[in-house]
């Protein structure tokens, strides 16, 4: 409940702050003065204010406040940035070439921003329904133990049934799915679909083995979970920690645009 | 290249208490009332009197009106008058406010920076050599001494009681046994020597001393028994005369074991089944059972204590209480209001280990219950009855705020004990690591825990120290390495730690690692027989930066909390936010 609220509270004082924005700049508009001097810098500062949280998650050694703190921050001015932009080019799309970048250059950020904030709460929350926390780093240890455990166990299995059948099975349908991550996209969209294939295609070869293989294979059905579990690891900690590798460095090209955009403006304010 | 590098084994004394006890003071001490009466051929040759006292001992010199010890601080020694004299301050004790203490220094902006730019480029590197001198010694002569220059004022104004300590006198044994905090301030009244008993020695010199140990035994529970009564917040306003009288019918009661985590330890990796988990509550002491008549009112001293209720075939655990909590005051009241003998609505056990005063229902009744007591006395028992935990208010109407079985599984696994408890929301937590990466920075690129430990649904206790109340981590350390600071945070001095392992061993929730140890320039440290020297590292809650610890700070999505377990409302309100 308290998290609705402040989201709700926050959410008014930043339509709050955009409205008192626009209205504030449509009295510098009709003052005869050119607003986008004063909305540019507004929007510099923004930008700058913005990376500085990336600076600040740095020098996490100093007292400098927490960064859940400076993340709020982060958030409500990236969405005010939107705006502060949009009055800055009144609403319309940029037309000259270094307007055309900087505006892309922003979208980016943008885009990867939200994106980044969206899948940080989806795939958090996935990944606590899990049955097992894995650490990251960890999972190819993991995965390697699996493989050994499941190919050791699959040898004495044909030892002690004197039959290839299922040996075979596993080398031309399983070798290669116990040897990697796999099915990334099917993890981060949510599907289950290639696991509960793999499942089916095991229950289907039931029929052709013997009583020792059956066993094995229904020890195998577990391994499979196993290995499903640590690829949804895999795909959902994957797109969290690369995510938003995209979004610090575009944004510090966009800040050298900025200034880029500035010395241009101020060198042919003249001609204006 | 040789990657190693040999040095010779650190070992419990290479590192001794002070560097200045020399054998004129050694000879002195052995002089004083109760070393005189030791025989020191009771001492095995490797573990002498005289070792113990020249490497686990200091002595400490006062001036007059000189602050000693300080009511609310942490101990781990134990302190014996050699000469001159020094005041007890006994419950409520006199505010440190009075004299201006300050609080310990927090460490500078510019220690933070040059933590920022001047790392190791290995891990656990450690400096070796003769340049690193006792450090213990060299903080205490730093830290100036406070002078209280109005103690008569300020024990008049607080209305507190004083004892006079002389040579001989021993104090500071109560909260260096029970692993508490000092309950009392003492302070010098002329130029004063006292004798710190580190409490490594104290425990070997009980060991071979029986008067001694019968001494020590007998303080804690005489002396500490009338001090704890005197802080009971019940009694608060119930006279000095009765409070002495009650501490003389008052009983004294142990229910477990002090190392409690042994057994804990082996009986947890055991539970898989309900029938497991309930055979567990069972074999804990129990100290009352529901149904039963309440025999006294209880107080709890030192330890924790399962509140529970068996339903059907199991048991149900509504909540814990600790150190300061009474119980059975809510069936005693009913019982002498009604007139009809109450029994027990929950079941209490001890949790692991717990020491129990038993004050006798006449007692309560004459002097708390009777309508002729003063009404501060009968606001305070109105106002105590209205906050009792865990009694029939928590039966009727479940208004703690933390899910119940959450709480069951923070009582289950012992996690009551921490005061600065790990916490990771895991639905909020992006996994990026950022609190482990923030810990290494603080620490010389060495993480000081894992992002890793059991769970309950969303939340993660991980494994990082939770700065015990009761931490039995130390019982075991022959060097003191692993100590408790006056603010409660449990620390481990690297230059004094041998790498035992005792202390990683007994901790219940896995929260300290041994780690192998380089020289700056990376090369493993090893004995003569190749075998690396160790350390032992857990989370220090930060103490050598300024501001809150780096794993809070730095995560960005207010997952990670550190939270005292205990205190069920910043609980609450953190799983709320």
């Amino acid at each position: 409940m308290r998290f609705l609220r402040r989201r709700i509270r926050n959410t008014i004082l930043l339509v709050i702050a955009i409205a008192l924005t626009w209205y504030a700049f449509r009295i510098v508009t009709l003052s005869l003065q050119v607003q986008q001097y004063y909305s540019g810098w507004l929007v510099a500062g923004l930008i700058i204010f913005l990376l500085a949280f990336y600076v600040k998650k740095k020098l996490s050694v100093l007292p400098l406040g927490r960064n859940a703190s400076w993340a709020q921050w982060h958030y409500y001015s990236g969405l005010f940035l939107i705006a502060a932009f949009a009055i800055h080019v009144e609403f319309s799309i940029p037309d000259g070439y270094v307007e055309r970048i900087l505006a892309s250059l922003l979208a980016i950020v943008v885009v990867v921003g939200i994106g980044g904030g969206i899948i940080n709460r989806l795939f958090a929350r996935r990944l606590a329904f899990l049955n097992e926390e894995i650490i990251f780093e960890r999972i190819p240890g993991h995965l390697l133990a699996l493989r050994d455990r499941v190919e050791r166990e699959l040898l004495r299995t044909v030892e002690e049934s004197n039959s290839p059948t299922l040996s075979n099975y596993y080398d031309e349908h399983l070798a290669s799915y116990f040897s990697g991550n796999r099915n990334r996209l099917a993890h981060i969209i949510g599907s289950r679909q290639p696991h509960l294939e793999r499942l089916n295609d095991l229950e289907l070869q039931m029929r052709y083995l013997n009583q020792r293989e059956a066993a094995f294979a229904m020890q195998l059905a577990d391994y499979l979970e196993q290995k499903n579990t640590l690829d949804t690891h895999y795909a959902l900690q994957g797109a969290l920690k690369f995510w938003g590798v995209l979004h610090a460095p575009v944004g510090l090209v966009l800040l050298f645009m900025v200034f880029v955009h500035i010395v241009l403006v101020y060198a042919f304010r003249g001609a204006a | 290249m040789n990657h190693r590098k040999i040095i010779q084994r650190p070992r419990r004394w290479d590192k001794p208490f002070s560097d200045g006890m020399s054998d004129k003071n050694i000879n002195q001490i052995l002089s004083t009332p109760h070393f005189s009466r030791m025989q020191e051929s009771d001492f095995p040759h490797w573990l002498s009197l005289r070792d113990i006292i020249r490497n686990d001992c200091r002595v400490r010199r006062y001036r007059k009106s000189q602050l000693v010890l300080n009511a609310g601080a942490y101990i781990n020694s134990a302190f014996l008058v050699l000469s001159g004299s020094a005041s007890l301050v006994l419950s409520p004790g006199i505010d440190p406010a009075a004299w201006g203490q300050v609080k310990a220094a927090k460490p500078s902006i510019f220690s933070a920076l040059k933590k920022l730019f001047i790392k190791s480029r290995f891990a656990e590197v450690r400096k070796i050599g003769p340049a690193v001198r006792n450090r213990l010694d060299r903080n205490t002569r730093r830290r100036g001494a406070i002078t209280i220059k109005n103690l008569d004022a300020l024990v008049r104004k607080a209305g507190a009681e004083v004892v006079a300590l002389s040579p001989g006198d021993l104090f500071g044994e109560s909260a260096v046994l029970g692993r508490t905090e000092m309950t009392n301030t003492v302070v010098s009244n002329e130029k004063t020597q006292v004798l710190e008993i580190r409490w490594q020695g104290l425990r070997d010199i009980c060991k071979y001393a029986p008067d001694f140990n019968r001494s020590i035994e007998s303080l804690y529970r005489e002396r500490g028994l009338y001090e704890h009564l005197l802080s009971v917040p019940l009694f608060r306003h119930v006279t000095k005369e009765k409070i002495r009288a009650l501490a003389d019918v008052a009983q004294y009661e142990v229910y477990g074991e002090f190392a409690w985590q042994r057994k804990f330890q082996q009986a947890s990796k055991k539970v898989e089944t309900s029938d497991d988990y309930n055979s567990l509550i069972e074999a804990e002491p129990v100290i009352a059972k529901a149904g039963g008549f309440a025999d006294g009112l209880l107080l709890i001293r030192n330890g924790f204590v399962r509140v529970s209720r068996r339903i059907n075939h199991g048991h149900y655990t509504l909540g814990h209480l600790a150190a300061g909590s009474i119980f059975g005051l809510q069936e005693l009241y009913d019982s002498w209001e009604g007139g009809e003998p109450q029994r027990l609505r929950c079941s209490y056990g001890a949790l692991g280990y717990a020491d129990v005063i038993r004050i006798p229902t006449h007692w309560i009744e004459e002097n708390v219950f009777a309508a002729d007591q003063n009404d501060a006395v009968q606001s305070e028992l109105h106002r105590q009855l209205d906050a009792l935990p865990g009694e029939k208010r928590k039966l009727d109407k479940p208004a703690a705020q933390v899910d119940r079985k959450f709480t069951e599984f923070l009582v289950e696994n012992r996690f009551v004990n921490g005061t600065q408890t790990m916490m990771i929301d895991l639905e909020r937590c992006i996994r990026c690591d950022d609190c482990v990466s923030a810990c290494a920075a603080a620490h010389d690129n060495n993480p000081k825990f894992i992002r890793h430990g059991p769970t309950f649904g969303r939340y993660m206790i991980a494994n990082a120290c939770m700065h015990c109340d009761d931490p039995v981590c130390m019982i075991g350390c022959p060097t003191g390495a692993i100590h408790r600071s006056e603010n409660g945070i449990v620390s481990i001095n690297d230059e004094t730690c041998i790498g035992c392992s005792k202390c990683a061993n007994s901790c219940p929730y896995d929260n300290i690692r041994m780690v192998p140890i380089r020289d700056e320039e990376g090369k493993l440290l090893t004995d003569e027989k190749s075998i690396p020297i160790v350390k032992a590292t857990k989370c220090d809650m930060c103490n050598t930066s300024p501001g809150d610890p780096a794993c809070v700070r730095a995560c960005s999505h207010d997952a990670l909390t550190r939270v005292d377990v205990k205190d069920v409302g910043e609980l609450a309100d953190w799983l709320d936010r």
